[in-house]
């Protein structure tokens, strides 16, 4: 690396997306997680002998709009094709999916930095519709261990798009702009569930240096492609340890394989999986049991208009409301805090000091007691509430944290919640004076240390008050009442 | 074109299918009949007509998405050579003779 990189590194991701329906693709069976093994199960998704598939209508539908959204362009004939290959979660032997006519191509998602830059537009190749695999549990404690496997194709059959980038990727952080991206517009479509734990959302990556003498087609770079990435972050990690690998071997002298590896999380390395050539060979031809997808110019039109608001108007609307950039590339990643935030800041009126709560103190609610802003136990009304409440001067900022998580734990109002802590922050005037003069009273040398110049003693007769209002009092307020009295003593009136 | 033992060895072995070496021989030469049978089709003037991908000329039906009921669990692993827990029980897989795309997640 002293030299400088003799190489660009190229990166194309392909993303699996559970599109969620309440069907599987091709047959009646629900699409559901965490049923028991096999109950979401029948002839068709089970591949049993003379069957045969019927299209799920409402996948179609999402899987276009997300072409749409995208950018893509949606084809009136697309077609499904086999892909055969072995594996005991694919009953039927091959898997139904779409090879060289896809129903979307040709899109682009623009891609921006976690301060709210636009750094670049990534064109995506293709958005092809398929069936997922089912699952299997390995028997025995570890997979070197196992003396077999239990396969349960609940999953089998349900519906997903893989969407195809152009290697236009150059580095581990393009890949997660890249990811956050896709991830946002594919949230505001709602067509899934996009948890990358759980699967519903999985990445595989396609790296490779091209040495920049190289003057031959991408095509003939030897690629590695790091397979089942299950965090946006393990993309990235991933990325960066092939990245090394490779340039390893070149600056050695060594070729690159081309291969499959895997990606283990404990130690940031990617391991070999298999480089046979032929383990690609999956023979596709035509699916004969469907016939090709047919859509209408209307009905294609009619996916566009009806697209919800997508993450870069949003993201234009949130910086024109005057919300710091970094501040709006958060929140513009998940449309229901975009909607909680414009609630609450129709309410209150500052979208800022709304955003500024959320990010802080909601979000960190939200993490650790797992939830969203889909189930906020906090409506956007209260926030608003608890923001009106500080300008009063009700509540300290310290204050209406606490205030805050106890609206969050049980679910109640602001002022109750104010009520609940006993914390209101005392800003009467009337109810202060009195104990202002009170304090004044019984505290003549201190009084005289401060006539006499010790500044600091008027700390100490703030404290004597706010220990006689159990720390309710707001201190500012005490500390402008004391010097009123004080002034007024020492010049009295007429 | 002639289809070798090579060839056939290859997609046998792509089809997980154990072939011995009369098997071999006999099934060269019944490919290549295909084959041949197929080839007939190529001096045919194809230059102005559209492809067919399909035998049936009409678009795809599709259905609404709506839940139909799954099969009793007791009825899904009836017929398999060993279940448990409701589940197909199959052989170890070696993860890395395995020509699959996807990988579990
Ligand atoms: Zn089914």
């Amino acid at each position: 690396m002293t030299a400088g990189p003799r190489y660009e590194v190229i990166i194309g991701l392909e993303v699996h997306v559970e599109l969620k329906t309440r069907t599987k693709l091709f047959c009646g069976c629900e699409n559901r997680f965490g049923a028991p093994p096999n109950t979401l199960t029948c002839p068709v998704c089970l591949g049993l002998p003379g069957v045969l598939p019927v299209l799920n209508r409402e996948a179609v539908a999402m899987a276009a709009r997300a072409g749409l959204a995208l950018g893509c362009t949606v084809r009136e004939h697309s077609r499904f094709d086999r892909k055969q290959y072995f594996y005991p979660d694919l009953p039927k032997g091959y898997q139904i999916s779409q090879y060289d006519h896809p129903l979307c191509e040709h899109g682009q998602l623009r891609l921006y930095d976690g301060q709210g830059q636009y750094r670049k537009t990534v064109r995506i190749r293709r958005i092809h519709l398929e069936e997922d695999a089912g699952k299997l549990n390995h028997l025995g404690e570890r997979l070197s261990d196992a003396t077999g496997s239990l396969v349960d194709l609940n999953r089998a059959g349900v519906p997903l798009i893989e969407i195809v980038s152009e290697p236009d990727l150059r580095s581990g952080e393009e890949a997660r702009w890249y990811l956050n991206a896709l991830r946002a517009t594919l949230a505001y479509l709602d067509v899934s569930d996009l948890r990358m734990e759980e699967g519903s959302m999985r990445c595989d990556a396609n790296i490779s240096l091209r040495p920049l003498d190289f003057t031959g087609s991408l095509a003939d770079l030897p690629r590695v492609e790091v397979k089942n990435l299950n965090s946006v972050r393990n993309v990235e990690r991933a990325i960066e340890y092939e990245v090394r690998r490779q340039a390893a071997q070149l600056s050695q002298g060594l070729g690159i394989e081309r291969e499959t590896r895997g990606f283990d999380d404990a130690s940031g390395r990617t391991y070999s999986q298999r480089s046979k050539e032929e383990a690609h060979d999956y023979r596709y031809f035509p699916e004969p049991d469907l016939p090709p997808l047919v859509l209408t110019t209307e009905q294609i039109t009619a996916w566009r208009d009806s697209l919800p608001s997508l993450p870069d108007a949003v993201r234009e609307d949130l910086t024109a409301a005057g919300i710091d950039p970094r501040t709006v590339e958060v929140v513009v990643q998940d449309p229901a805090a975009v909607a909680y935030l414009w609630a609450a800041a129709q309410d209150y009126g500052r979208a800022e000091a709304v955003a500024n709560w959320m990010l802080a103190d909601l979000a960190r609610l939200l993490n650790a007691h797992r939830r969203s802003y889909r189930d906020c136990p906090v409506p956007p009304a209260e926030l608003a509430n608890l923001l009106r409440l500080i300008d009063r001067g009700t509540l300290s900022g310290r204050m209406a944290k606490e205030v805050l998580e106890v609206m969050f734990v049980k679910g109640v109002t602001a002022e109750a919640a104010v009520a609940q802590l006993g914390v209101s922050q005392i800003s009467d005037v009337d109810h202060l004076r009195p104990v202002v003069e009170a304090v004044i009273a019984e505290q003549p040398k201190v009084v005289a240390d401060w006539r006499a110049g010790k500044e600091k003693a008027i700390g100490f007769l703030v404290g004597q008050v706010m220990k006689r209002t159990a720390g309710q009092a707001n201190p500012e307020l005490v500390n402008r009442l004391l010097r009123e009295v004080l002034a007024r003593q020492a010049h009295p009136l007429p | 074109m002639g289809f070798s033992e090579a060839d056939v060895y290859y997609v046998a072995r792509l089809a997980r299918l154990a072939v011995s070496r009369e098997e071999v021989a006999r099934l060269v030469g019944d490919l290549n009949r295909v084959l041949d049978y197929v080839a007939k089709l190529q001096s045919l003037p194809t230059e102005t007509v559209a492809p067919t991908f399909h035998g049936v000329e009409r678009a795809s039906a599709m259905r609404e998405d709506v839940p139909e009921p799954s099969l009793q669990p007791a009825a899904v692993v009836a017929e398999a050579p060993a279940a448990r827990d409701g589940m197909f029980v199959v052989p170890r897989i070696l993860e890395d003779d395995t020509g699959r795309e996807g990988g579990e997640g």
